[in-house]
């Protein structure tokens, strides 16, 4: 079927009331069937519909006050009520030319802004199924909205036309919608992942002997410098190369390998060893470190920072590596050291005097 | 005075807990999705009818940027996967996932000829999903290629490129230009002897062309030979300025399909040429809302999961030796969308075959609206452009082919038989075979007593094969092709192969037909640790 205008709508409408009307009434009119897919509807005579419509709303507007008074108290209202009355609802085709007393103009006049008043408050009333209590006072509700549930063999319920139904979503799930939502989380899932992946590609892999990776120096007796001698400097490692045995500050023994970190824990600069005070200083701002690492003097807050040696036996397994404190490590002569610049320690704070 | 929150909180004093909470989702929702609410999105997602008035549906797209350039609906019959089979949604997403991988392996290179090669091995083999990306890259490039043609294809051949769609068939003409230039310049990126020559060879066609060429070649490389400038220049090109206009153009490409003039129905159906049934359910109207949403979204995940797949077990690409400005490789050819190019350069000048003639050829394709101005756009009344089409891929399938190596440039048979299996370039079959297998000796393909084991055996037994069918052959001047090959242990890592290929053959000028036995000798070496199985 070809979309219909809102005329044809209508028309078609009021040509079936009207025959309805005048089957009530007695005339003997054949039941049109409803169209088959394809059929075109046949031609509305729209002159003798209107006149027809005409005629039954001359009548039914002289019923409807007491109609609606009727339908107030859910009474049966008088038959024969052929057709909707225009205050039902939607409708929008004015009532009929014949006189209207006073009172029905006026309480037309009323239901229609009733109406309208509905209408901005936001709530479109399905027509004939909900009196609206929070707009306007409407002395008359719609009148067909309690007549309608009344098995009123002869009256056709209020037509409607495709109102939304805000609360019409079924609660039951149905097959698309769920299907629908596993694909979302798919896609979700996927974008997900390619953001990981992303972050995974673009964090840095540092090679063997780059800074930021692992240093292999060799074995122990042959690369540490002697117990407690000056440190031995690794430039592209960024670190000294120290043996100790010797005593922390407090009193704590310091034996073993540091690497420690060649930046100076204060603000970046490379400090620089000194023989002739045998530690380390600072040539910025002056911060001072023992030969263990430890905070002497200085603007520095902590003493120097240290990376993580790992002693390897001859097959390439770690035997030992530097704790979480960064103390010294123990290592043996024949233990392949590899200093890994990716794990870095932080000297401690504790000595620093307050 | 106004806190704000305070609405919010008397809200959960006036409404209760459970409707506040719902109301602020729901408005967030809307904030989100450009006024569709949660009711809505699930009558969306449920395929059901709008819960709302106005159709919150067509709302979303106007004041949405992200929907406002689809059209309202799109008609049934131009949905059809038949009449467009979805090569322009394509395209336009492989555009989207070739700047999304390039973007990211952006990270790792750098367009200098000292560093290039070096970022790609360091992409290849230490960076996380760097072989990934790159691969992805590659294959979204060639893809794209394929796409954009074939839906250049497809428009062709269903007409609709007629009024009141020129405009449109211009600029994406154009846009097929743009995807050629583009591949064309991120070929040149790894600086591997594929680029380095593929580009020499293009960037030399514009050399060629009359009056100006001398001037292009010099703008394209920066100075005579491809180096530095020209690395960078390739990048800036490929990097930013045809990805902009690219995407000026696919945006007035795109925008008027959607706003002015919508994808075609199939010729047919617009003529009047159908059933009626089948015209009215062409004519039907679809939403973009949820239908069209979800049916591209289906297609781009099958498309990106296609080439995981393809990249994760199929497809490689390619990375050779660095570039070497002193040395060209044996075959070396154009990329396979430019074959048909580098076919033509083989027939004569290269002004003519090479500027001229491509120009005419798509300055012929930019007028096609113009040289078929007729209305109708059904097959039958356009006999003669349809044939012209069929005639024009054919040429064009012709031409690659003989762009290959195997047309009119093959070197000496026996060059190319030592090329065969162990090429300048790229892997090949001896080289996959694993270092442990290639055992010591000397064999000869004419007495298969000596033919050695395993993996090493079958590639002997396919040179073997070779040989023969290569004195087979009637007018190379080859004759008793045998072949020899010798493995000896070099170093305590290192194996050496000594391959040689003895034949008898008639000397040049000689007036009897006495044959005269030659030898060629080419030697290579073999590391324990070689891994040529990453790049092949």
């Amino acid at each position: 079927m070809a979309r219909r205008t809102p005329e044809e709508i209508l028309a078609q409408r009021d040509a079936w009331m009207a025959r309805k009307a005048a089957r009530e009434a007695g005339e003997d009119i054949p039941i049109i069937p409803p169209l088959k897919p394809g059929e075109e509807p046949p031609e509305v005579d729209t002159a003798a519909a209107e006149a027809a419509v005409e005629t039954v709303e001359s009548e039914e507007a002289v019923s409807e006050p007491a109609e609606r008074e009727a339908a107030e108290e859910a009474a049966p209202a008088p038959e024969p009520q052929p057709a909707q009355p225009p205050s039902g609802g939607g409708a929008p085709k004015p009532p009929a030319s014949g006189p209207r007393s006073p009172e029905e103009v006026l309480a037309q006049r009323e239901a229609w802004m009733a109406r309208k008043a509905a209408k901005a408050a936001g709530v479109e009333p399905p027509p004939a199924l909900k009196p609206e209590p929070a707009a306007a006072p409407k002395p008359a509700a719609p009148p067909a909205a309690p007549a309608a549930p009344k098995p009123r063999a002869a009256t056709p319920a209020p037509r409607k036309r495709e109102e939304p139904k805000p609360d019409a979503v079924d609660p039951n799930i149905t097959r698309r919608e769920l299907l629908n939502y596993a694909w979302l989380a798919s896609i979700g899932l996927f974008a997900a992942q390619t953001v990981g992946l992303s972050l995974w590609f673009a964090f840095p892999n540092f090679l063997q002997g780059q800074f930021g990776g692992e240093f292999p120096i060799g074995s122990a007796s042959s690369v540490l410098p002697e117990v407690n001698a000056r440190p031995i400097p690794f430039t592209d490692g960024k670190f000294w190369l120290i043996n100790l045995d010797t005593e922390g500050p407090a009193g704590e023994p310091r034996t073993g390998v540091l690497a420690i970190f060649k930046v100076c824990t204060h603000l970046g600069c490379l400090y620089e060893w000194v023989d002739v005070t045998f530690r380390f200083e600072c040539p910025c701002h002056g911060s001072k470190f023992a030969l263990t690492g430890d905070y002497l003097a200085g603007p520095a807050r902590r003493s120097l920072d240290r990376f993580v040696i790992k002693a390897k036996d001859a097959a390439g397994n770690i035997r030992t590596q530097t704790n979480e404190n960064g103390d010294p490590l123990i290592v043996e002569p024949d233990d392949i050291l590899v200093i890994d610049t990716g794990l870095i320690i932080q000297g401690t704070s504790d000595i620093i005097p307050a | 005075m106004d806190i704000p929150g305070m609405g919010f909180v008397n809200n959960l004093f006036e409404k209760g807990v459970k409707q506040t909470v719902s109301d602020k989702i729901d408005e967030t929702t809307r904030a989100v999705l450009a006024g569709i609410g949660v009711k809505e999105t699930r009558a969306l997602l449920r395929g059901e009818a709008p819960t709302e008035k106005p159709n919150p549906r067509y709302r979303a797209q106007v004041k949405s940027f992200m929907l406002h350039i689809r059209p309202k609906f799109y008609q049934e019959g131009s949905t059809w996967f038949t009449h467009t089979f979805r090569l322009g949604m394509l395209s336009t997403l492989l555009f989207v996932i070739e700047t999304i991988t390039g973007l990211i392996l952006m990270v790792y290179y750098t367009p200098a000829p000292e560093i290039a090669y070096f970022d790609m091995l360091n992409i290849l083999s230490n960076v996380n999903y760097g072989k990934f990306m790159r691969d992805m890259h590659r294959l979204g490039a060639e893809l794209m290629v394929i796409f954009v043609t074939l839906h250049m294809v497809r428009v062709y051949f269903t007409g609709s490129y007629k009024h009141p769609r020129q405009f449109t068939w211009l600029t994406g003409v154009v846009l097929l230009l743009l995807t050629l230039f583009l591949s064309f310049s991120g070929y040149l990126l790894p600086w591997d002897q594929l680029a380095f020559w593929a580009v020499t060879i293009g960037t030399s066609m514009a050399d060629a062309a009359p009056l100006v060429g001398y001037q292009a070649n010099l703008i394209l490389r920066g100075s005579q030979d491809i180096g530095a400038g020209g690395l960078l220049r390739f990048y800036l090109l490929h990097v930013l300025l045809l990805p902009l206009v690219a995407i000026i153009f696919i945006s007035v490409h795109y925008y008027k399909v959607a706003r002015e003039h919508s994808i075609s129905l199939p010729a047919a159906i617009e003529e009047g040429e159908a059933p009626p049934a089948k015209v009215a359910a062409a004519k039907r109207k679809i939403d973009i809302l949820p239908d069209l949403l979800t049916s591209e979204l289906m297609w781009i995940s099958v498309v990106t999961t296609a080439m995981i797949v393809a990249v994760s077990f199929f497809y490689s690409a390619a990375l050779e030796h660095h570039a070497d400005p002193l040395k060209t490789p044996l075959h070396t050819t154009a990329p396979w969308y430019f074959l048909w190019l580098q076919g033509m350069l083989k027939l004569g000048d290269k002004t003519w075959w090479g500027v001229i003639i491509p120009t005419i050829i798509f300055l012929i394709l930019f007028a096609v609206p113009y040289i078929d101005p007729g209305p109708s756009r059904l097959a039958k009344n356009r006999k003669a452009g349809v044939t012209v089409g069929i005639l024009t891929s054919i040429v064009i399938v012709v031409l690659s082919f003989m762009g290959t190596g195997l047309w009119g440039v093959a070197a000496p048979p026996a060059v190319e038989l030592v090329q065969e299996f162990i090429p300048e370039e790229g892997v090949g079959l001896i080289r996959e075979i694993p270092y442990e297998e290639m055992f010591i000796g000397q064999y000869h393909t004419d007495d298969p007593n000596t033919w050695p084991a395993g993996e090493l055996g079958l590639v002997f037994s396919e040179m073997a094969e070779a040989a023969h069918r290569e004195s087979e052959k009637a007018d190379n001047n080859f004759f008793e092709g045998k072949m020899m090959m010798e493995i000896e242990q070099w170093s305590p890592v290192l194996k050496r192969l000594t391959i040689t290929v003895l034949w008898e053959e008639i000397p040049e000028g000689s007036t009897t037909n006495e044959r005269v036995e030659n030898s060629y000798k080419k030697i290579f070496f073999f590391h324990e640790n070689a891994n040529y199985r990453l790049l092949e």
